[in-house]
């Protein structure tokens, strides 16, 4: 895929065909019974890809470093984060308090209690894997094509 | 219910929280630039797959159905 300052990218047949296997392949991975080897090396697959790309193919080094200039450039201080730590600290009392109720209850629920019941549909689940790959393979993609279009 | 309702809330949150990061151009740090951070080495890039891949594994291989 070529990407153009000012125009949005089309993507070519390449990306497209790519796409829908990835889409295939995430209906499938949803599709398995949980707690079977089948449903572990589904997800599996994706992970041990991305670790095989990061450590053999190495995207872009470079970009590793501005990102890394960028993000220490605008300061990141307990001032800039303590919104995050406030929503962890609410995120964790609540899990605490649900696994302190067994870990089932319906009246504090842990966030799995919660996940699981939207997780009770193939829709669900199949949205979800699709962004969790996304979140996953999405810096890794973006350095590689930042990597190639500064090799042009 | 009100926990559900919470946690849905918290969640809701963390994505808003993390658009107005990016609105605000560097004034708030979102967690795409604490996680570009941790990912500039190779180790924190490892541990952040681990992180991703216990998160994948714990939703789609260890959900259990309600019943």
């Amino acid at each position: 895929m070529k990407w153009h300052r000012g125009k949005p990218a089309v993507p070519g047949p390449a990306t497209l065909a790519g796409t829908m296997v990835i889409a295939a392949y995430a209906w499938w991975a949803t599709g398995l019974r949980s707690f079977t080897a089948g449903a572990y090396v589904a997800v599996g697959l994706p992970v041990a890809a991305l670790v095989l790309v990061v450590l053999v193919v190495r995207p872009d080094g470079s970009a590793r470093t501005e990102s890394r200039a960028g993000v220490e450039g605008s300061e990141i201080r307990l001032r800039t984060t303590f919104p995050w730590l406030l929503l962890l600290a609410l995120a964790v009392g609540l899990e605490a308090g649900g696994l302190a109720l067994g870990g089932r209850s319906t009246v504090v629920p842990t966030l799995s209690t919660v996940a699981d019941h939207a997780l009770a549909w193939h829709a669900v689940r199949f949205v979800l894997f699709c962004g969790w790959l996304a979140v996953g393979w999405a810096p890794v993609l973006r350095m590689t094509f930042r990597g190639n279009a500064g090799a042009d | 219910m009100a926990t559900t309702i919470a946690w849905v809330v918290l969640l809701a949150a963390g994505v808003l929280w993390e658009i107005a990061c990016h609105l605000s151009h560097g004034r708030w740090t979102g967690l795409t630039a604490l996680g570009a951070v941790v990912a500039s080495r190779l180790f924190g890039t490892l541990v952040l797959i681990g992180i991703w891949a216990f998160i994948g594994w714990h939703l789609f291989a260890r959900y259990t159905l309600p019943g």
